[in-house]
């Protein structure tokens, strides 16, 4: 019987560690692309991914397993990213860095390599604030519902509509912009 | 339903579409409103593009780091479960016998460490034991991913098993039902290239020499002709005789069929 998520992390709370395989093997993918989406750094990226799952094995025991085991991995990656910005950007408010579009903070020069119509959508999702940015990837990519995505945030649900509508609002006015054409 | 409501629900359309009577009432604004119809179709065609980003593959490193984490995890894990079973609960040992056992704890260590300078590190029969658990959860995952029902999922448990040094029956059979009757045409060209490294075992060669007659899609047909005439399996030739013969079949894969022939006999 191969176990579900939940039914894994349990088990790597339990001391089980090596079931934690079993979910690297089903999410480390999409969660690599999660943070080459939010920071268009492979490099970055990969180490992420590698610290989510450090995370994981040594915050086990505060896994309550009363909920998706993804949600829970999501938090835990949101807060290794704001971490990582933090240490990235310590002389700016947090608040201030979750506002700005990436192409304003300085980062090193990277580029995603795709295909035109991704590379202008890629470059167009740059160009959100990475709090816009966020909401969008979670709930287009990640399959997490706007209600387990308003738990992440702590916001209600309808706070993360919003969000959703304006940012693709927001995102379509730049791949616009960047095609040449007029919003 | 008023454009504010409808502005409100039309996320709740892209994710997972709306039901009932709510769902009625929106598309039924939609269908009488031209601005939000409008606003509506920008906001979909921009949530369907998001889709052509293609998914990146981490390098290799990342998989490889993660499982000396493991490593380095299980090893600590089951230090600390050994020394919870011999060790009393402390909060019971009244202070000054605590310090005592701090201090022959630090005496027994450093008389351990004295005693164990030179020998090196790692046991390897745990080591190798670590590794036959990996290759245990691998196969669970690259089964869990071969039976889910997206295609992106399942070539991924393609890709997964092609890294198993040695997978075991229930896999290899697996990977050969998904190539007779996967529905996508990927999945079974993906499926002939992680067989392509399991040919030794003797039943994945006559599997696939017998599978050749099965396949309908020429893209598939193609790669298992390559396949067989690149192992020389002569069980082929029947099949390929066939297809040979088979007026109905793409003229590349007759052609394919009748140099293969030569090739293999």
């Amino acid at each position: 019987m191969i176990p579900d998520d939940e039914q894994a992390m349990s088990r790597v709370r339990e001391g089980q560690v090596e079931m934690l395989a079993i979910l690297f093997e089903r999410h480390h993918v999409s969660l690599f692309n999660f943070f080459l989406r939010l920071t268009a750094e492979r490099s970055l990226s990969e180490d992420l991914v590698q610290d989510v799952f450090l995370r994981i094995l040594k915050y086990r025991r505060t896994y309550r397993g009363d909920g998706k085991f993804t949600t829970w991995m999501y938090q835990i990656a949101r807060n290794a990213h704001i971490d990582h910005v933090r240490a990235r950007h310590p002389e700016m408010p947090i608040e201030e860095v979750w506002e700005q579009e990436a192409s304003l903070l300085p980062r090193p020069e990277q580029k995603i390599e795709s295909e035109q119509e991704a590379d202008l959508l890629v470059r167009a999702l740059e160009k959100l604030p990475l709090r816009k940015r966020e909401v969008l990837l979670l709930s287009r990519f990640q399959n997490l519902k706007y209600q387990e995505i308003a738990g992440l945030l702590a916001c209600s649900v309808e706070s993360v509509k919003v969000q959703v509508h304006r940012s693709l609002k927001e995102l379509r006015r730049h791949y616009l912009e960047l095609q040449g054409g007029t919003p | 339903m008023n454009c504010q409501e409808a502005k409100r629900r039309m996320p709740d359309l892209l994710q997972d579409g709306l039901s009932g009577e709510e769902g009625r009432r929106l598309r039924e604004h939609l269908n009488a409103c031209p601005a939000c119809w409008r606003e509506w179709q920008e906001l979909h065609e921009t949530w369907t593009r998001l889709g052509l980003l293609p998914e990146a593959q981490p390098s290799p490193e990342l998989r490889r780091g993660f499982y000396r984490l493991l490593e380095a995890g299980r090893h600590e894990t089951s230090a600390a479960g050994r020394w919870r079973r011999w060790i009393p609960d402390l909060r019971l040992i009244p202070p000054a016998m605590r310090l005592a056992a701090a201090l022959l704890v630090v005496v027994i260590g450093f008389g351990a460490g004295f005693l164990a300078g030179g020998r090196k590190h790692g046991d390897p029969e745990a080591i190798t034991r670590l590794r036959g658990e990996v290759s245990r959860l691998q196969h669970q995952a690259s089964l869990s991913l071969l039976s889910q029902s997206s295609a992106a999922a399942r070539l991924q448990g393609l890709s997964l098993t092609t890294r198993l040094q040695d997978p075991d029956q229930r896999l290899l059979q697996r990977l050969l039902d998904i190539l007779d009757n996967d529905p996508s045409v990927n999945v079974r060209l993906s499926a002939v290239d992680a067989l392509y490294l399991f040919a030794e075992h003797e039943e994945v060669r006559s599997a696939l020499a017998a599978s050749l007659a099965r396949q309908t899609s020429p893209l598939v047909q193609i790669a298992l002709i390559d396949l067989m005439v690149s192992l020389k399996e002569k069980r082929a030739a029947s099949a390929l005789r066939k297809l040979l013969a088979d007026e109905e079949a793409v003229a590349e894969v007759r052609q394919r069929a009748r140099s293969g022939i030569e090739q293999i006999l």
